[in-house]
C-alpha cells in the first residue's frame, strides 16, 4: 500500500476502491484518447514532409531527401566530404541501416556499437517522425544505442518517408503496442536540433554538450 | 444625490467617482458624468460613496475590504449601470467582489451586481455604442494602458476607438505599453525602490513614445508616472483620458504647472 | 539553501544598485518576451492547448492518488525503483543511499528545480561525495558558489567576462593564452571539460518535468544533451521528482509538451525531450543499468487541500517571471530562495513559512502579467493576495501599516466623516503645493516623494463640487 496514496485521499477527501474515480481514470488510460491536434499537423503526407524538413532546417538542421536506400551511403560520403569530417561512421543494428549498401564507398569505415568519447558520427534512425516540429523520435535499444545520439559530434538521423507523421499523437503509435500503451524501450529521444544553448547571455550556441551537426536522411 | 434625466427611458447609470479622482482630480469625475450624458444615460452620484476597499482588499484585510464593498453595492444596487471613471476600481467591483464576498450573505448578490460594472470607455463604447467623440484635440499622444483594465476587463481598443475618432489627435503607442508603471496602490509606499525602478522604466518608454501628452484610464497610475515625469523635469503633460474626450482639458495636467495658454481644446 | 527572503527588501535594493545585474536583466527581458509571443502567434491552437493542459493537471491532481498508484505498478514493471520521500530529509537521505550502496564518489546531474528545493548538492558533497551540475548554466553557478536566478535561465545574471574569470580560475590546465572572450568559445572549454565528467560518472541525477503513469516513465525537457549523456553514460540513474509532475498518458504529455517550451523560451519543442522507462534492457548496449525514482512530497499533499492546490498544476515554464516587471527589475536572487518571481511568491511560504517569507507575495503590483502568459492558467494575483490575507489574519503587517489600513477603512465607512474630513484637507493640500500642483516632499508620503513628485490635488474635492453645483443649480 503506497503511503502517499493514502495520505493525498485523506487530503482530498475521497476513499479509497471508490467506483467513479476508479472508473474515470481506468477509462483516461485505456481511451488513448487524444487532446487537441493542431491543424499543422493534419496536412496530406507530401506537406507533412515538407513542413517537417522546414521546421529541422529552422533549428540548424541540415536534411537530405533521398528516393532509395541504395542512395544513403553516397548521400553520406558527400556529406562528409562537404564537411571536411572523417569518413567513418558508427551505428547500431538497426535492419534498415543494415541494409544499407556500402560497397561504392570504399573509404568509408562502419563502425558497431554504442559511441565512446572517440566517436565522431553516428548513425541512427528514427522509428517516427513528427512534422509539426520537426522531431526525430529514437527508440534506444541494441539497434540504436542511445550514446549514439549524445556523444558523437555529428549525429546522422535516417528515417524513411512514410514513418513521417503529423503530431506527436501519431509517432507514438509506431512504437509496438500492449494492452495499455506502447512498449517502452528504456529511452525514446525526440530529437529536435542539434544540441544548443544559450545559458551565456542569451546567446544561442549550437553545440553543448551533445552533437554540434545534426543531418537528416529522409528515404523514400 | 444628484440627478440628470435626459429621457425617461435612458439607462439608469450610477457614477462611481472613485476616492482618487473624488479627492485629487474631480474634473474626471465631472468630464466622466458629462460624456455619460452625451451617450444619453440617465447619471446619478450617490452621495454616500467612498471607497471601493481595493486598498483593504489587496492588502489582506479581508474584513475591512468586505465592510467597504458591502456599503458600495447597497449604494449602487438600484441602478441599471454603475460605471467607474477607472479600470482597478471597475475591477475591483466586477471581477474581485464576487470573491470577496463568497462566504458571506451577498454572495448571489455580489454575482448579479458585478454583471453592471463597467469601466468609462468600456461602457461608452461597448454597452452606449458610442463609435466617435465630436471634438478636437490637436496634437500626439501617447497611451498608458492601466493593468486592471487592461487585464481585468480588457480595455485596451475602447479608449483608442474614441481617441481616434477626435479631430486632429495622432496616437503614438509606447514600447512594451503593456508593462505595469509600477503604482500598485500600497506597492508604491511599501516597496518605494522597486516601484521606483518600474515606473523609471515606464517613463523611459512614454519619452520614447515622442509625445507631449499620456493619457490613461486609471488616476492612481496616472499620479504615479506624473509624479515621477514631473521629477525627472520632462515636459510631457499627464491627464486621464475622460478630460480629453470631454474636451475638458482646461485644468493644470496632474503635477504639472498652471499655464496661461492652456484650455486650447474645444 | 539556506534561504534570505527575509531580507528581500535589502536584497532588492542591492539588486537595483547591480549594474552588471541590470544589464543582463534588460537583455533577458526583451528576449524572453519577444520569444514567447512570436511562439503563440505562430500556434494558432495555442491558447487552447493551454486550458487543455490546464484540465490534464486539474484531473490528474483530483486523482493524483490512483495516478500515482499506476505510475507505481508501470515503473515496477519496466524495473525501475521507487522511493517515496516524505521531506526534503529524506529524499537527501534516500539518494545518498544508492549512492553508498553502489560505492559512489562521482555524481554528474542534469538540471533540477527539485534537487534545489531539497538541497541535494549539499547533502551529497558533505558526504563527500563529488557532484558536477552539467547543465551549462547550473554548471557556472556551482562555479560561481550561487542559487539560481531564473528557473529555466539559471546563469541568466552572470555575464560572459565573469564565466570566462570563472572557468580561469577553476579549470586547471587552461592556457593562459587561450581564447574564451565569446559564448561560443566558453561553451566549447566547458563541453571538454564536462565530457571526462560524463564518461567517469558513477551516478546520473536528472529531475523529470513529466511522470508518464501510463508507462511508469519519467520525461527530461533540455537543449544541451547534457540531461541525456548524464543519465545514459552513468551506470546508476537517479531521478528526483515530486508528485505534482505525474500525467496520465504520453498523449496528455504530448499536449503539456507542446506548451511547455513555447512558454519557456519560445522554442516549438526543445531539442531533447527525453522519455526514460526503467533501466537497460537486458539486450542493450549502453544505458544505466539502475533506475531509480525519489519521489517527494515536501508538503504538496498538505498544498493540494488547501487553498493554493492550483498552484500544483506549475510546469515550471518560467513565462511568469520572464514577464514579471518586479523580477525583470531586481532579477532571481532578491526572492531569496529556490523558486523566484510570481511563482515563487506563491511557493515559497508553504515551503518556508510565512515569517519568513512574506515580503514575497506582498512584493506585487498584482498587474497581472503573469496570470496572463501563464500556460497553466494559475491565478497567481489571486494566491498572493490569499497568502496576504493569511500574513494579515495572522497580524503579521507592521501596526504602523494596519493602523493606517484600520483607519482609513473606519472613515471610508462612514460617508459625512469621510466627506468632512477629505472637504477640509484637499484644499488645504492644494493651497500648500501651489502653482506647481505637486510636492517635492510630504511627512508619512517619503515613500513615494524620494523619486517622485507627489501630485496635488486640484482643490476642493468632488463631492464638495458637486454639492456646490446642486445648490447653485448648476446641474
Ligand atoms: S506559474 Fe505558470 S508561468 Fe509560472 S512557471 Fe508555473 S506554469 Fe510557468
Amino acid at each position: 500500500m503506497n503511503p502517499f496514496a493514502s495520505n493525498i485521499r485523506r487530503a482530498l477527501g475521497v476513499k479509497a476502491g471508490d467506483f467513479e474515480r476508479l472508473e474515470m481514470v481506468r477509462k483516461h488510460l485505456d481511451d488513448h484518447g487524444r487532446n487537441l491536434i493542431p491543424a499543422c499537423a493534419l496536412r496530406c503526407h507530401q506537406e507533412l514532409i515538407d513542413q517537417f524538413i522546414q521546421m529541422l532546417e529552422n533549428v540548424e538542421t541540415t536534411v537530405a531527401h533521398v528516393n532509395d536506400l541504395v542512395d544513403v551511403a553516397s548521400e553520406i560520403a558527400r556529406y562528409q566530404i562537404v564537411n571536411d569530417l572523417p569518413h567513418v561512421v558508427k551505428c547500431g543494428a538497426d535492419a534498415l541501416i543494415a541494409d544499407i549498401d556500402w560497397s561504392e564507398q570504399s573509404d568509408l569505415t562502419i563502425l558497431s556499437g554504442p559511441a565512446t568519447g572517440a566517436d565522431a558520427i553516428s548513425l541512427t534512425r528514427a522509428f517516427a517522425g513528427a512534422s509539426e516540429t520537426g522531431t526525430l523520435f529514437v527508440a534506444s535499444g541494441p539497434d540504436n544505442p542511445v550514446t549514439l545520439s549524445f556523444l558523437p559530434e555529428t549525429n546522422i538521423i535516417l528515417i524513411r518517408a512514410r514513418d513521417i507523421v503529423g503530431c506527436y499523437e501519431d509517432a507514438w503509435l509506431k512504437l509496438p503496442w500492449g494492452a495499455r500503451g506502447p512498449q517502452m524501450p528504456r529511452t525514446v529521444n525526440l530529437i529536435s536540433g542539434p544540441s544548443r544553448t544559450a545559458d551565456i547571455e542569451q546567446t544561442l550556441i549550437t553545440g553543448a554538450h551533445g552533437p554540434r551537426r545534426l543531418h537528416v536522411i529522409i528515404v523514400g | 444625490m444628484t440627478e440628470n434625466t435626459n429621457s425617461d427611458k435612458a439607462p439608469q447609470v450610477g457614477l462611481f467617482v472613485t476616492c482618487l479622482v473624488d479627492l485629487f482630480r474631480p474634473v474626471v469625475g465631472f468630464a466622466a458624468m458629462k460624456l455619460l450624458q452625451e451617450a444619453g444615460c440617465h447619471v446619478s452620484v450617490p452621495l454616500a460613496q467612498t471607497c471601493c476597499g481595493q486598498p483593504a482588499y489587496n492588502s489582506g484585510d479581508r474584513r475591512a475590504a468586505q465592510a467597504l464593498a458591502i456599503e458600495v453595492i447597497k449604494n449602487f444596487d438600484r441602478f441599471d449601470y454603475v460605471v467607474a471613471p477607472s479600470g482597478s476600481c471597475a475591477g475591483m467591483l466586477k471581477t474581485h467582489y464576487p470573491d470577496l464576498l463568497k462566504e458571506t450573505d451577498h454572495a448571489e448578490q455580489a454575482l448579479l451586481f458585478a454583471d453592471k460594472v463597467f469601466e468609462l470607455t468600456s461602457f461608452l463604447v461597448d454597452i452606449c455604442r458610442l463609435q466617435t467623440v465630436d471634438r478636437d484635440f490637436p496634437g500626439r499622444i501617447t497611451y498608458h494602458d492601466a493593468c486592471a483594465g487592461l487585464r481585468e476587463l480588457h480595455v485596451r481598443q475602447q479608449p483608442r476607438q474614441l481617441l481616434h475618432s477626435m479631430r486632429g489627435l495622432e496616437l503614438c503607442e509606447m514600447p512594451d505599453g503593456e508593462a505595469c508603471c509600477g503604482f500598485g496602490g500600497t506597492f508604491c509606499i511599501k516597496y518605494p525602490d522597486i516601484s521606483d525602478a518600474m515606473v523609471g522604466k515606464k517613463c523611459a518608454n512614454i519619452t520614447a513614445a515622442n509625445a507631449p501628452t499620456l493619457l490613461g484610464g486609471d488616476l492612481g497610475c496616472l499620479m504615479n508616472m506624473a509624479g515621477k515625469l514631473s521629477r525627472d523635469g520632462s515636459p510631457v503633460e499627464v491627464r486621464h483620458v475622460a478630460e480629453i474626450l470631454a474636451g475638458m482639458a482646461d485644468e493644470p495636467p496632474i503635477a504639472g504647472e498652471s499655464r496661461p495658454d492652456r484650455g486650447k481644446q474645444k | 539553501m539556506k534561504s534570505t527572503a527575509r531580507s528581500f527588501k535589502e536584497n532588492a535594493r542591492q539588486a537595483l544598485k547591480n549594474q552588471r545585474l541590470q544589464k543582463s536583466l534588460k537583455v533577458m527581458g526583451r528576449g524572453f518576451v519577444e520569444k514567447r509571443a512570436k511562439a503563440r502567434a505562430a500556434l494558432p491552437e495555442f491558447d487552447a492547448l493551454c486550458q487543455q493542459g490546464q484540465a490534464i493537471k486539474t484531473h490528474t491532481l483530483e486523482h493524483l492518488d490512483l495516478y500515482l498508484e499506476v505510475y507505481e505498478k508501470q515503473l515496477a514493471a519496466s524495473g525501475g525503483h521507487l522511493h517515496l520521500a516524505q521531506t526534503a530529509q529524506q529524499a537527501c537521505q534516500q539518494i545518498l543511499q544508492i549512492c553508498r550502496n553502489s560505492n559512489a564518489r562521482l555524481v554528474t546531474k542534469g538540471k533540477s528545480m527539485v534537487a534545489e528545493e531539497i538541497g541535494l548538492n549539499e547533502h551529497l558533497e558533505e558526504a563527500g561525495l563529488r557532484v558536477v551540475e552539467t547543465d551549462l548554466g547550473e554548471y557556472i553557478i556551482q562555479l560561481r558558489k550561487e542559487p539560481p536566478s531564473h528557473i529555466v535561465a539559471p546563469a541568466v545574471h552572470v555575464g560572459a567576462d565573469q564565466v570566462e574569470a570563472d572557468f580561469r580560475r577553476v579549470h586547471q590546465n587552461l592556457p593562459p593564452n587561450r581564447n574564451l572572450s565569446d559564448p561560443a568559445a566558453l561553451v566549447f572549454e566547458a563541453r571538454n571539460m564536462l565530457r571526462h565528467e560524463f564518461i567517469n560518472a558513477d551516478i546520473g541525477i536528472t529531475g523529470a518535468n513529466f511522470l508518464v503513469a501510463q508507462t511508469g516513465t519519467s520525461v527530461i525537457v533540455t537543449n544541451e544533451g547534457n540531461g541525456d549523456l548524464t543519465q545514459s553514460l552513468a551506470p546508476v540513474h537517479i531521478v528526483i521528482a515530486s508528485i505534482d509532475k505525474l500525467v496520465p498518458t504520453l498523449n496528455d504529455a504530448s499536449t503539456l509538451i507542446r506548451v511547455l517550451a513555447r512558454s519557456a523560451t519560445g522554442q516549438s519543442i526543445t531539442t531533447y525531450t527525453t522519455f526514460s522507462t526503467g533501466p537497460r534492457r537486458p539486450q542493450d548496449l549502453d544505458g544505466p543499468q539502475q533506475y531509480h525514482v525519489v519521489l517527494l512530497d515536501n508538503g504538496r499533499t498538505e498544498q493540494l487541500a488547501g487553498d493554493f492546490s492550483d498552484a500544483l498544476r506549475c510546469i515550471r515554464c518560467g513565462a511568469c517571471m520572464n514577464h514579471c516587471p518586479v523580477y525583470q527589475s531586481i532579477g532571481g536572487h532578491a526572492y531569496g530562495w529556490v523558486y523566484p518571481g510570481p511563482i515563487g511568491a506563491v511557493l515559497n511560504p508553504s515551503f518556508l513559512g510565512l515569517e519568513e517569507t512574506a515580503d514575497l507575495p506582498n512584493a506585487s503590483t498584482l498587474c497581472g502579467r503573469c496570470e496572463e502568459v501563464c500556460p497553466m492558467g494559475i491565478k497567481l494575483p489571486d494566491l498572493m493576495r490569499k497568502w496576504r490575507e493569511k500574513h494579515h489574519a495572522a497580524g503579521g503587517p507592521p501596526a504602523m501599516v494596519r493602523t493606517s489600513l484600520t483607519a482609513w477603512a473606519f472613515v471610508a465607512k462612514r460617508p459625512w466623516l469621510y466627506q468632512l474630513l477629505t472637504g477640509m484637507m484637499m484644499p488645504l493640500l492644494a493651497k500648500f503645493a501651489g502653482r506647481k500642483h505637486h510636492f517635492r516632499w510630504l511627512p508619512l508620503a517619503s515613500g513615494w516623494t524620494t523619486s517622485r513628485d507627489l501630485p496635488a490635488p486640484s482643490g476642493k474635492t468632488f463631492m464638495s463640487l458637486l454639492k456646490k453645483h446642486q445648490r447653485e443649480g448648476r446641474l
